[in-house]
């Protein structure tokens, strides 16, 4: 998976979204959790390089970074805080692979709690867009459903994440005018610092983004909005390298300092072991 | 049983259920829990209802429900088996009705997962059909009493449970894929008659009375009495005239105030077996089904016999008209097909299936008064739905169900009443608040005679393992109407439900 895969995963994350509401789930925050492994966890590591480096520069070098070669799964425990510090808490494993005509093919599937255990979401989607297919099994009615293919929407409601902070930083390249700020230290990891300033309509006025320097990677990302007002933020925290040598961080905080939410998405376990196609199958779907 | 163990046995049930629910406000977990070093998954469900007549305000027990749930992968037990085992307890009372089980094996079965198919073995629900809560390409598990729906449910019923083997495939060649099922069910799990008592009473009681006013008809009485003369002995002093009026006063008796059916009995003779095949065509899934097996209630009639009591002597006559209610399961023979697919932000789907029944020749019998018939029938349902609003927080569904031959409540039909097709429609809408709350409205109405059942419901999610909601059932309509005539009064009511 690389980040220009974003809108790929948007489809699959706003029709998941759709369906959470439909049947009281919070697949949408699965689907957020996604685009993070694009952003946070399936990320190359790569040296570090040159002060000097303009913004683009360092914008160009994290998109290059961002990649997820073959298939890989997750375990992952999301937790959606509400304003009075109420938590609920969803542990998913997330099955992903992408084939050689770059068919991407993703399997979601809740573990706890027991109201959504065994409720499964498959998607395939090809790399046109065009013909991407979603089914949910619903383990209360022992079937599947085919879903609909929801028109892209700019909010994820009911998780602290919108269109664009799922979207990656591919998108921040092509939407965004980038300007280098003042290096800064994040979580004891020395970054850079950008602010991106979005070129077309959008909720923000501008987002300042923490780069990793010596890994290029985002680790703190900050939205502003009317007035320059800090709206939402993105931590990431434990980051620490996983048996194939690429960085993952523990721990994901969206906060949304206006509403005063908070949506955490905690990495129990991932691999990047192949996966059988069998796996992303209607077949698979119907057993336990 | 005594009473005083019934009410030691509701007492200990009580504050079971109360520590269940006590445990869930308190806790904000719900995990299904994982048992042991194989992983023995136990997880379950308990639900509580109350209901408030709206009619004469009584405060009732709605029902208790609970399900107990085992599951074990057969990897992690050295079973050298991909695959898992799986084994539900259910029960449940209705306190209004009195009635119902506090213990019944739900699901019990073992799913073996080879290369070439999927096998499943054991009691079992199959889910087929691409419609919400009617398929009438789910052959094999009958549906639960319409009760379910009085307090929504109408989009996630589900069918009872059978003993059966059913064995699915997944060929494929070039891009083209393939589903196939075949099912043999061991033992359906025929209904009975799914009418109350009282109403079969009722039914009965009012054929009776049918039949003597039926001898007061000019010409009725002369025919049967033409039909005794000749079995009377010859001896007998009683004239014709004599004869109809004795008829014409004749006592009409049912011999019984329900109908009964038998089951089949050799094992041969209950195995009832269904196939499906399906394919994918683009954005669209396309099944064709089958099934040869048990219509899941019997057939109806009455059949009326005359009967005399001659006196010693020939001192006296009488003639009385035995009502003998009867019933028999039969077999049928089902096709059908069902499609679902996506457009736009849309889903659509539709599922019909055509049935032919074993033919009963006592109900084309003009000495019987048939509440069923041998017709065929077609039953047909095709729906759509689609989510709005920025965070896909509001849901709209929509289904037409059309039914040739009867109601959809019911598979009878009174004496002389003629076949009317049924067409429904149900409407579901639903906005989800914050995750936590949601406001939704069920509605099912009779197109024909414009009744219907329509229940609005507000449910809160306290914590993943808590649920409480409050809502009502309206029956529009009156008393002649399909489900004005319902017996059930509208109510309010409410409910809670822990899962783990």
């Amino acid at each position: 998976m690389n980040l220009q895969d974003g809108d790929a995963i948007m489809k699959l994350a706003n029709r998941a979204e759709k369906l959470s509401q439909l049947f009281g789930l919070n697949t949408g925050k699965v689907w957020v959790f996604l685009a993070l492994i694009s952003m946070f966890i399936l990320v190359l590591p790569c040296g570090a390089y040159g002060a000097e480096l303009t913004a683009k520069q360092i914008l160009d070098k994290v998109e290059g970074t961002a990649l997820l070669v073959g298939s890989g799964s997750a375990k992952i425990e999301l937790i959606t805080e509400s304003k009075r510090g109420q938590q609920r808490s969803h542990t998913l494993q997330i099955y992903r692979k992408k084939d050689a005509d770059d068919t991407e093919k993703q399997l979601l599937e809740y573990l706890q709690p027991a109201d959504v255990s065994g409720t499964k979401l498959l998607s395939i989607s090809k790399p046109d867009g065009k013909d991407s297919e979603i089914w949910l099994f619903m383990p209360a009615l022992g079937k599947e459903r085919r879903i609909a293919a929801q028109e892209m929407q700019t909010k994820f409601m009911g998780t602290d994440f919108t269109y664009e902070e799922i979207s990656g930083t591919a998108a921040y390249k092509e939407d965004y005018e980038s300007k280098r700020l003042d290096d800064d230290t994040f979580d004891g990891h020395k970054c850079y610092v950008l602010q991106l300033t979005p070129k077309g309509k959008s909720e923000y006025t501008f987002v300042k983004m923490w780069i990793w320097q010596d890994e290029s990677i985002p680790v703190k990302v900050e939205f502003y909005g009317r007035g320059d007002k800090l709206r939402k933020s993105l931590d990431t925290s434990g980051w620490k390298k996983n048996t194939k040598d690429k960085w993952e961080p523990s721990q994901v905080v969206m906060s949304d300092v206006l509403a005063g939410t908070k949506t955490i998405v905690k990495i129990i376990e991932a691999s990047e072991t192949d996966l059988p196609d069998d796996y992303f199958t209607v077949r698979y779907l119907r057993r336990r | 049983m005594k009473p005083g163990r019934i009410l030691r046995r509701k007492s200990v049930m009580s504050i079971l259920i109360c520590a269940v629910f006590t445990f869930a406000l308190l806790s904000g977990a719900a995990y299904g829990m994982e048992l042991g070093p194989t992983g023995l998954n136990v997880s379950g469900e308990l639900e509580q209802t109350l209901s408030l007549s709206l009619t004469d305000g009584e405060l009732t027990l709605g029902f208790t429900n609970y399900k107990l749930s085992l599951e074990q992968d057969l990897m992690r037990i050295g079973a050298g088996i991909d695959g898992y085992a799986y084994v539900s307890v259910k029960g449940g009372y209705n306190h209004k009705a009195s009635e119902g089980k506090w213990l019944e094996l739900d699901e019990a079965y073992i799913d073996i997962y080879r290369d070439l198919f999927d096998l499943r073995l054991g009691q079992q629900a199959l889910s087929w059909g691409t419609a919400y809560g009617f398929n009438p390409t789910s052959y094999v598990n009958p549906m639960p009493s319409v009760a379910t729906l009085t307090q929504g449910g109408l989009t996630d019923l589900t069918g009872l449970p059978v003993p059966a083997v059913y064995v699915s495939a997944y060929p494929s060649w070039k891009d083209m894929s393939a589903d196939v099922g075949m099912v043999l069910v061991l033992d359906p799990r025929l209904q009975g008659v799914p009418l109350p008592d009282a109403y079969q009473a009722e039914i009965l009681n009012g054929i009776s009375y049918g039949i003597k006013a039926g001898l007061q008809v000019p010409g009725a009485a002369e025919a049967l009495a033409e039909a005794l003369l000749p079995l009377l002995p010859p001896e007998m002093p009683v004239s014709k005239e004599e004869i109809v009026q004795i008829i014409r006063n004749a006592q009409v008796r049912p011999t019984s105030l329900e109908f009964t059916a038998d089951p089949p009995e050799s094992f041969a003779d209950r195995l009832e077996v269904a196939g499906r095949a399906g394919m994918n065509f683009g954005m669209w899934d396309l099944y064709i089904s089958g099934f040869r097996g048990w219509e899941d209630t019997p057939v109806l009639w009455v059949e009326t016999v005359p009967a005399v009591d001659i006196g010693p002597a020939f001192t006296y006559v009488d003639v009385y008209l035995d009502v003998h209610p009867e019933a028999l399961y039969r077999k049928a023979t089902e096709i059908g097909a069902a499609a679902s697919g996506t457009w736009g932000p849309y889903t659509f789907w539709g599922e019909g299936n055509y049935t032919l029944p074993d033919k009963v020749e006592a109900l084309n019998s003009e000495k019987n008064i048939a509440l069923s018939t041998n017709d065929s029938n077609f039953q047909a349902v095709v729906g759509a739905d689609r989510m709005f609003g920025s965070a896909s927080e509001y849901y709209v569904m929509g289904q037409y169900i059309y039914n040739s031959s009867s109601s959809l409540l019911s598979p009878y039909r009174m004496p002389g009443e003629k076949a009317k097709a049924g067409h429904y429609l149900t409407l579901v809408g639903r906005a989800t608040i914050h995750d936590d709350h949601q406001i939704e409205v069920m509605n099912i109405f009779n197109v024909r005679d414009k009744s219907g059942l329509i229940v609005p419901r507000y449910t809160y999610k306290v914590n993943p393992m808590l649920s409480v909601w409050v809502g009502t059932t309206f029956l529009t309509g009156d008393e002649t109407t399909e489900f004005g005539g319902l017996p059930m009064d509208n109510s309010a009511f409410a409910g809670v439900k822990v899962v783990w």
